[in-house]
C-alpha cells in the first residue's frame, strides 16, 4: 500500500517538477473550463444575422422585419432571392427569409414564408430557425389576435346592439302586449256585440232572401212576361196597327166582304185573345206579384224588425266599432312604434351586417394561421454525416498536426542525438523544416486516405473542386503544424507537450461552433472566437465541400490563415532560440538558479593590486573607477585595445570574477564602466561590512 | 614540433555567480593526443563545450587552425580563426563524442552514420566509404543493422565515436571516453583511440582516469580551480613533481613487515623515500630503483620469501596530479 503511495507521489513530483508542466497539468484544464464556462454561461442567442427578401413592398413584410429588428436580430434586406441565399452560404447570414408576393391576409389565401437555412450547421440552424420562427410566430399571433379582435369587436358591437335592441324589443313586447290587450279588449268588445239575429231572422232573412230571390225570379219572370207581353203587345199593336191600317184600307175599300169582316173579326178576336192572354198574364203576374209582395211585405216586416234589431246591434257595433277603432288607432300607434323599433332594429342589424361584411378575414383557417412557414436548405439535403464532414475533417486537420509536430519536436529535443545534431554544421532551420515537412507528409497521407474513402462513398454527394480543397487543407495543416511545433519547442517534457497540445486543441475546439454555436456565447467571446483558426477553417471547408465555393470566394480567409501560419512560424523560431539557450545551459549541468541559496564565493578584495606604468597601484574596484574617470584617453588606450583589456584581466585574475570581468570587457563606454565598477564595489563594501561582523575574506553571497 | 591546431587563451566561463573556468590557457598540437585531467566537476566538460561552440566563454578566446587556409594566408596569426565566429568550420573540423552517447537509438549503426554523414554535407560515396571504414574500425560490422538501443554499452560508445568521425574530422574531442565501461572495454577503447590517432587525427580528451591519460596522451593539462595548472607530457609532469620510482613487489608467503624492517635498515643509503604495504604487495618509492631492487632480492632470499612478481614504475601521474593540487591549494590558502 505504501509502495503504491510512493509511486503516486513520485508521479506527481515528476509531472510537476517543472513549474510549466505543473501549470499545464493542474491549471490547464481549469483554465479551459473557466473559458468554456465564460463562453457558455448563457442561454441566449446573440448576434443572429438575418437576410430578408421581399417580393414586393408589402407593409406586412415590413412589420415582420420591424419585429425582428426590435428583438435585436440584425436584418438585411436583399435585392434578390439568390443574393439572400448566397449570404447564408457565405455565412454572412444565418438564415434567409423569403416573404411571399402579395403578402396580405385575406380569406382563403395561404401566405407562406420560406426560411432558407444552412442545415449543415446542425448545432445552430435549428436554434436559429426556432428563434426566428418564434419571432415570426409571435408576429403571426399578433396578426391572428388582431383579426380575432376585429371579430370580437364586431361581436361586441352585435352584443351592444342586441342589448340596445333588447330594450327596444322589450318595449316592443310591451307594445305588443298592449296591442294584444287592446285586441283582446276589442275582441271581447266585439264578442260582446250581439250580432246574432233572431232565430227567425235568419230564416226570415233566408226566406226573405229566398222570397226576394223568388220575387226576383218572379220579377224577372214578370219582367220577362212583361217583356213578352210588351212585345206581344207591341206585335199585337203592330198587328193592330197593321190590321188597323189594313182595316182602314179595307174600309176604305169598303166593300167589305164577309171574309173581310171575318178577318176583321178574327183579328179582333186574336186581339182579344191576345189581350186576354195579356190580361191573364198580367193577372197572374199581378197575383203572383201580390202574393209575392205580401210575402215580401211580411218578410219585409220581419226584416224590418230584424233590421231594427240589427240596427240596434249595429248601433252597438258602431259603438264597438268606434271603440275598436280607437283601440285600433292605439294599436296602429303601437304598430307604428313597433315598426319604428323594427326599423331601428333592422338598421342595427344592417349596420352589424355591414360590420361583419367589412371584416377582412373571416376564414377560421386564415385567422388561426395567417402565416405559414417552410424550411428549405441552401445545400442539398444530405445525411448528418455529410453535414459534419467538414467539421470532422477540421478536427483531424487540427489535432493530427498539432500532436504529431509537437511530438516530433519534443522527441528531437529529448533525443540522445540532440547534442550530435548540434555538432553538425546544420542550421536549426533545417531541423525545423524537416520536422515541419515530416508532419505535413504524414498528415497529408492521412487526409489523402480519408478523402479517398469519403469521395468513394459519397461521390454523388460531395461535389467540390479538389484543387481548392487541397489548397485549403494544406494551409490548415501548415498552420496547425507550426502551432504544434511552437508547443513542442516551448515545453520541455513529452507529457507536458502532449497535454499542452491537447489543451490548445481543446480550447480551440470549445471556443468554436463545433459543440455549441458561437452565437450562444457572449459577444466579446464570440468576437474572439471568430478569429479562432478552427472556426475560420471549418467555415471554409464547409463552403468548399458543401457549397463548392471556388478559390476567389475564400482567398481572403485563406490569406488570414496564412498570416497566422507565418506569425506562428516566426514565434516558433523565437521560442526555439530561447529554449535552445535554456537547453544548452541545462545540458552543461550548470543550471544555476538566481535564487539558488547555495553559497557561492565572491572574492571581496583583490589577490594583488593593479600596477600601472606610472608606478601607482590600484587596490580596489572603487579606485579603478576613480582612475578611469581621470585617466587621459591616450593613457587609457595603452591599457585597453581591440585585443586586450588590462583592467578586465586584472579583475578576472585578482578577484576571480570572470563574470564581472566579461561584463566590464563588453562595456565599451567609459562612463558605463565606471558605473559598473562603483556598483560592484558597493556590493563588496556591504559584504565587507558584514564580514567585519562575522570574519573571513570570502563572503558567501 | 607540429603546429598548434587549438589555442585556448585566457578562457573564462561562469554560470551566474559560479565560476567554472577562470583563466584557461593551453595549446593542442597537430597529431597529438592531449588529455585534460581534472576531478569531477572541475570544468572539463565545460571546457570542451566551449571548444565546439556549445558554450560561449565569458572571456578569452579559443582559436583553431584551418588547414585549407594555409595556402592562402601567409601570416600565421590569421591562419587561426576564432571558434565563435566560424562555428560551421569548427563543426566540420572537429568531431565530438560526449560522455553520454549521442545517436538515434531507434536507428541502426549504418542508418546513424548515413544520417550524420548527410548532416555533415558529405556526398553519397564519401558517406558510404567513411561508414564502411568506421564500421570496420569500430568492429561494428556484424551489428551494423541492429538497432542502436540493442547494442551493448561498449558498442554504443564505439558507435558514438564513429558518428563523431563520420566526416573525417581533423580533431576528435572525447569527453570521458571510457566512463561507465568495464576494464576490458576500457582497454579496447584505448586501443581504438590509439588507432584513430595513428591515422593522423588530433585527439583532445578529457578524463578523470589518470591511468588512461597517462596511457594515451602525448601531453596532458591539469585542470584545477578553473585554470590549467600545468601542461606537458606525462613524463615531464612526473619528473617535475616527483623523482621517485616505484618498485612493486609481491612475495609469498608475503611477510612484508619483515621486508620493510629489512629495507628500513638501509633506508637512507638506498634513498628510499617511502614504503607502502598494500597487503598483497609492497610498493617502495626510491630514487635508486636498481640499488633497492638488488638489495631487496637479497633480502627476499634471506628471509625465505619466494618472489612472485616484481616491476618497476616511474612515478605515476596520479602522484604528480596530487602534488600539483596540493601545491595549488596551499597557494590559494
Amino acid at each position: 500500500m505504501w509502495k503504491i503511495f510512493a509511486v503516486i507521489l513520485r508521479n506527481i513530483k515528476l509531472l510537476t517538477r517543472s513549474k510549466l508542466s505543473g501549470l499545464i497539468v493542474i491549471a490547464g484544464p481549469l483554465f479551459i473550463m473557466f473559458l468554456v464556462g465564460l463562453a457558455f454561461n448563457t442561454s441566449n442567442i446573440y448576434s443572429i444575422n438575418i437576410a430578408a427578401y421581399k417580393h414586393d413592398n408589402s407593409p406586412l413584410s415590413d412589420t415582420f422585419i420591424s419585429q425582428l429588428r426590435q428583438n435585436k436580430f440584425s436584418v438585411s434586406v436583399m435585392d434578390s432571392l439568390d443574393e439572400c441565399i448566397e449570404s447564408v452560404r457565405w455565412g454572412a447570414s444565418h438564415i434567409c427569409i423569403e416573404f411571399p408576393a402579395d403578402f396580405v391576409i385575406t380569406n382563403n389565401k395561404t401566405n407562406e414564408i420560406n426560411f432558407y437555412a444552412d442545415t449543415s450547421q446542425m448545432n445552430i440552424v435549428y436554434l436559429v430557425l426556432d428563434s426566428v420562427s418564434s419571432e415570426l410566430s409571435s408576429r403571426a399571433s399578433e396578426l391572428s389576435e388582431g383579426l380575432t379582435q376585429l371579430i370580437l369587436d364586431t361581436v361586441d358591437s352585435a352584443r351592444e346592439m342586441i342589448t340596445n335592441n333588447t330594450a327596444l324589443l322589450t318595449e316592443q313586447g310591451a307594445r305588443r302586449k298592449s296591442a294584444l290587450a287592446e285586441i283582446d279588449s276589442s275582441e271581447s268588445e266585439l264578442d260582446g256585440l250581439d250580432l246574432e239575429l233572431p232565430s227567425s231572422a235568419s230564416s226570415d232573412v233566408d226566406s226573405l232572401s229566398d222570397s226576394i230571390d223568388e220575387l226576383s225570379d218572379k220579377v224577372d219572370e214578370l219582367s220577362d212576361n212583361a217583356d213578352d207581353a210588351v212585345s206581344e203587345f207591341r206585335s199585337l199593336m203592330s198587328k193592330v196597327e197593321n190590321n188597323a191600317e189594313d182595316l182602314v184600307d179595307e174600309l176604305d175599300d169598303a166593300n167589305l166582304s164577309t171574309s173581310d169582316a171575318e178577318a176583321i173579326l178574327d183579328f179582333i178576336n186574336d186581339s182579344r185573345d191576345s189581350l186576354n192572354r195579356i190580361e191573364e198574364n198580367l193577372d197572374n203576374a199581378n197575383s203572383n206579384i201580390s202574393d209575392q209582395f205580401s210575402a215580401i211585405h211580411s218578410l219585409l216586416s220581419d226584416v224590418s224588425r230584424n233590421i231594427d234589431k240589427a240596427s240596434n246591434l249595429l248601433g252597438k257595433a258602431s259603438d264597438a266599432r268606434s271603440s275598436v277603432k280607437e283601440k285600433f288607432k292605439s294599436i296602429r300607434e303601437d304598430i307604428n312604434k313597433s315598426e319604428a323599433i323594427a326599423q331601428q332594429i333592422l338598421s342595427g342589424y344592417n349596420a352589424l351586417a355591414s360590420q361583419i361584411d367589412s371584416l377582412p378575414v373571416t376564414s377560421a383557417h386564415s385567422i388561426a394561421r395567417p402565416v405559414t412557414t417552410s424550411i428549405k436548405s441552401v445545400s442539398s439535403e444530405q445525411s448528418n454525416l455529410v453535414y459534419m464532414f467538414p467539421a470532422l475533417i477540421m478536427l483531424l486537420v487540427m489535432f493530427m498536426p498539432l500532436l504529431l509536430s509537437s511530438t516530433l519536436v519534443i522527441m528531437e529535443r529529448k533525443s540522445m542525438a540532440t547534442f550530435r545534431n548540434f555538432c553538425t554544421p546544420t542550421k536549426d532551420i533545417s531541423f525545423m523544416l524537416g520536422t515541419f515537412i515530416t508532419s505535413l507528409l504524414v498528415v497529408g497521407i492521412q487526409l489523402g486516405l480519408l478523402l479517398s474513402i469519403a469521395v468513394f462513398f459519397f461521390k454523388d454527394v460531395l461535389v467540390f473542386n479538389p484543387l481548392v480543397l487541397v489548397l485549403v487543407l494544406v494551409v490548415l495543416t501548415v498552420l496547425f503544424t507550426v502551432l504544434g511545433m511552437a508547443i513542442g519547442y516551448f515545453f520541455s517534457s513529452e507529457e507536458t507537450v502532449t497535454l499542452a497540445s491537447i489543451s490548445v486543441g481543446s480550447l480551440l475546439l470549445l471556443l468554436s461552433d463545433f459543440i455549441l454555436p458561437l452565437e450562444s456565447m457572449p459577444p466579446e467571446v464570440a468576437s474572439l472566437a471568430s478569429y479562432n483558426p478552427f472556426v475560420i477553417g471549418t467555415d471554409i471547408l464547409r463552403q468548399v465541400v458543401l457549397f463548392d465555393f471556388g478559390f476567389w470566394r475564400i482567398y481572403d480567409r485563406l490569406y488570414i490563415l496564412l498570416l497566422y501560419a507565418v506569425a506562428l512560424f516566426l514565434l516558433t523560431i523565437i521560442v526555439q532560440k530561447i529554449m535552445k539557450y535554456r537547453f544548452l545551459r541545462l545540458y552543461t549541468r550548470f543550471n544555476v538558479n538566481k535564487k539558488d541559496k547555495k553559497a557561492v564565493s565572491l572574492q571581496l578584495e583583490p589577490s594583488e593590486p593593479l600596477k600601472l606604468d606610472d608606478g601607482s597601484e590600484i587596490k580596489t574596484l572603487g579606485e579603478l573607477a576613480e582612475k578611469l574617470e581621470s585617466i587621459p584617453t591616450k593613457k587609457y588606450e595603452q591599457y585597453v585595445s581591440e585585443d586586450s583589456d588590462a583592467f578586465a584581466d586584472w579583475i578576472r585574475k585578482s578577484y576571480g570574477d570572470a563574470s564581472l570581468a566579461a561584463k566590464f570587457a563588453r562595456t565599451k563606454s567609459l562612463k558605463k564602466r565606471v558605473r559598473l565598477l562603483r556598483k560592484a564595489q558597493k556590493k563588496r563594501d556591504k559584504l565587507i561590512e558584514k564580514r567585519k561582523r562575522s570574519g573571513g575574506n570570502e563572503e558567501k553571497v | 614540433m607540429s603546429e598548434v591546431v587549438i589555442r585556448f587563451q585566457n578562457v573564462a566561463k561562469s554560470f551566474g555567480h559560479k565560476t567554472v573556468l577562470k583563466d584557461v590557457t593551453f595549446e593542442v598540437r597537430s597529431g597529438e593526443v592531449f588529455g585534460i585531467i581534472g576531478m569531477s566537476g572541475s570544468g572539463k566538460t565545460t571546457l570542451l563545450n566551449t571548444l565546439i561552440g556549445f558554450l560561449q566563454p565569458d572571456y578569452g578566446d579559443i582559436r583553431f587552425r584551418l588547414e585549407h587556409l594555409l595556402e592562402f594566408e601567409e601570416d600565421e596569426e590569421t591562419q587561426y580563426r576564432s571558434v565563435f565566429k566560424n562555428l560551421d568550420d569548427v563543426k566540420r573540423t572537429f568531431g565530438f563524442a560526449a560522455q553520454t552517447p549521442s545517436f538515434y537509438e531507434n536507428l541502426t549503426p549504418v542508418e546513424n552514420l548515413e544520417y550524420f554523414g548527410r548532416m555533415y554535407g558529405l556526398s553519397k560515396d564519401v558517406r558510404k566509404t567513411n561508414a564502411d571504414i568506421l564500421l570496420h574500425l569500430m568492429r561494428l560490422q556484424s551489428s551494423k543493422n541492429v538497432l542502436a538501443k540493442n547494442l551493448s554499452g561498449g558498442m554504443q560508445k564505439r558507435l558514438d565515436i564513429a558518428c563523431a568521425l563520420i566526416h573525417d574530422p581533423k580533431v576528435l574531442i572525447l569527453d570521458e571516453p571510457t566512463a561507465d565501461l568495464d576494464p576490458l572495454l576500457r582497454r579496447e577503447m584505448w586501443e581504438l583511440i590509439k588507432k584513430i590517432n595513428n591515422k593522423g587525427t588530433t585527439i583532445l580528451m578529457a578524463s578523470h582516469f589518470l591511468d588512461e591519460i597517462e596511457s594515451l596522451c602525448d601531453r596532458v593539462g591539469i585542470l584545477f580551480d578553473g585554470v590549467i595548472l600545468k601542461s606537458g607530457t606525462p613524463d615531464e609532469l612526473k619528473n617535475v613533481y616527483t623523482h621517485d620510482e616505484e618498485i612493486h613487489i609481491q612475495t609469498s608467503p608475503g611477510r612484508y613487515d619483515l621486508l620493510i624492517n629489512y629495507l628500513k635498515a638501509q633506508q637512507k643509503k638506498l634513498n628510499i623515500t617511502r614504503i607502502i604495504n598494500k597487503g598483497h604487495k609492497l610498493v617502495i618509492y626510491t630514487l635508486s630503483a636498481e640499488k633497492v631492487l638488488h638489495f631487496l632480492l637479497h633480502g627476499i632470499e634471506k628471509l625465505d620469501e619466494s618472489l612472485l612478481d616484481v616491476y618497476v614504475n616511474k612515478p605515476s601521474l596520479e602522484e604528480a596530479f596530487e602534488s600539483l593540487i596540493k601545491e595549488s591549494r596551499k597557494k590559494k590558502d
